[in-house]
């Protein structure tokens, strides 16, 4: 009745379509994933190459004013941190005798580790990291990940040496925020654009206006409280619609950190310590 | 005569094309780079149409789900149902000049963006339909290093 040709695309397509099916709903090509991961750090390392060498090249061949211009600067910029940090931990000081009287057993200071950026997704699909901390290094998968910004993501699969990140602008991605100036909840969700994040579910009477400061509510387990998300740089009705379009900048520097940090949550941080 | 058997040559070129999917770009560059796995196993089939058939689309497919970590199945689809496009017109573009293979390259980029979209969407992935048909240009400008690339080895 088909042609041999036909009934290939037939049986080829359905196989394809299976195949994205069980992926997509189980976990069985889990460890088929683990040993691709393992064959393919060899060809990230040989594509980074040109990075590399551009960036050694930018790191050792400065001139010595332009050394000198910058090591004043970082001079300036420690002793600025330095006066908000004796500010901060009179605070946090305050703020962890108030938690103590609530009896509230909310981590305050989050253990962390500096993590480096070595490949990217190589598709604007998926808004992915590679870096360099692993499973030796207490890593462990939903770990989330800053930089000197803000939230970047969370840990979505860890090996040995490595583990892989899924950015928070992905658009498989969702996290629970507040507004810094109110306190008003609502889920950040990705949506495959580097530079900008959607409020889920606002309603039109909602208190949110362009400006506002949104940090992660700590909801759900995932992250923890307090972190910067990013800022309202957009609020727009929509006709026919019962809830408004609140756009989002992230506050982390998603397409341009290299050195990250791996925020270990209090559990995490006991299972570690009892690792090590 | 090359004394390389053509699936060495062929895996040759599929290592090419893999290199160039993986290369750094910049995030703002990086929704324009064209989908060289496809370019170079849709420029082998135009070359040599008796050689391949829809199962190297299938493999190519396959390992373009796992660089690109998508779930497996998401590429290979995209590549069977171009490849049966390639498969169905490989007949007629071997008689072809090079203005027309262009053509037909413009129009299987096309496709297989468009396609890939689409399943895409349907995994609840967003994918900007603006780039399509730049990248689809983009994936045209790549012609001659590809055709130049597979005439030249016993794919």
């Amino acid at each position: 009745m088909y042609s041999p040709f036909l009934r290939q695309i037939l049986i080829l397509a359905l196989l394809a379509t299976g195949l994205l099916i069980i992926d997509r709903s189980t976990e069985w090509f889990k460890p088929a994933r683990v040993v691709i991961d393992q064959l393919m750090r060899p060809l990230y390392w040989v594509t980074n190459i040109p990075d590399n060498v551009l960036k050694w090249g930018e790191d050792n061949f400065v001139g010595k004013s332009e050394l000198i211009k910058k090591n004043e600067q970082l001079k300036q910029e420690i002793l600025i941190y330095r006066g908000r940090l004796q500010r901060l931990s009179e605070l946090a000081t305050e703020n962890l005798r108030l938690m103590q009287l609530l009896n509230a057993s909310e981590l305050l200071f989050d253990r962390i580790l500096v993590t480096k950026v070595i490949s990217v997704s190589p598709t604007t699909q998926r808004h992915t990291i590679t870096i360099d901390k692993g499973t030796k290094n207490g890593a462990y998968v939903g770990q989330p990940v800053l930089d000197s910004e803000g939230l970047m993501g969370q840990l979505i699969r860890v090996y040995a040496n490595h583990s892989v990140a899924l950015l928070i602008t992905d658009s498989s991605h969702a996290l629970p925020v507040k507004v810094l100036r109110n306190g008003v909840r609502s889920i950040a969700e990705g949506r495959a654009d580097y530079g900008r994040l959607t409020l889920r579910y606002v309603s039109p009477t909602a208190d949110i206006k362009l400006g506002d400061q949104l940090l992660s509510s700590g909801l759900g387990g995932r992250y923890p409280a307090g972190y910067p998300v990013g800022k309202v740089v957009g609020i727009q009705d929509i006709t026919g619609s019962v809830f408004m379009s609140v756009e989002v900048e992230p506050s982390a520097l998603l397409d341009r950190s290299s050195h990250l940090l791996l925020v270990f949550t209090s559990d995490q941080s006991d299972t570690l310590k009892s690792k090590l | 005569m090359s004394l390389v058997p053509p699936k060495f040559d062929l895996a040759f070129c599929l290592s090419i094309a893999i290199l160039l999917q993986l290369v750094p770009l910049p995030i703002d560059l990086m929704g324009y780079r064209p989908n060289f796995i496809l370019l170079m196993v849709v420029m082998v089939t135009l070359h040599h149409p008796e050689r391949h058939d829809l199962k190297t689309y299938a493999v190519a497919g396959l390992l373009a789900d796992a660089i690109h970590d998508t779930s497996f199945g998401h590429f290979m689809l995209v590549y069977v149902l171009c490849g049966g496009v390639v498969s169905l017109l490989s007949r007629w573009t071997s008689y072809f000049g090079s203005l027309y293979r262009v053509c037909v390259f413009f129009s299987l980029s096309l496709i297989g963006t468009v396609l890939q979209g689409i399943i895409a969407k349907m995994q609840g992935l967003s994918t900007p339909i603006e780039f399509l048909p730049t990248l689809a240009l983009i994936s045209v400008l790549f012609f001659p290093m590809i055709d130049r690339l597979v005439s030249r080895r016993n794919v």
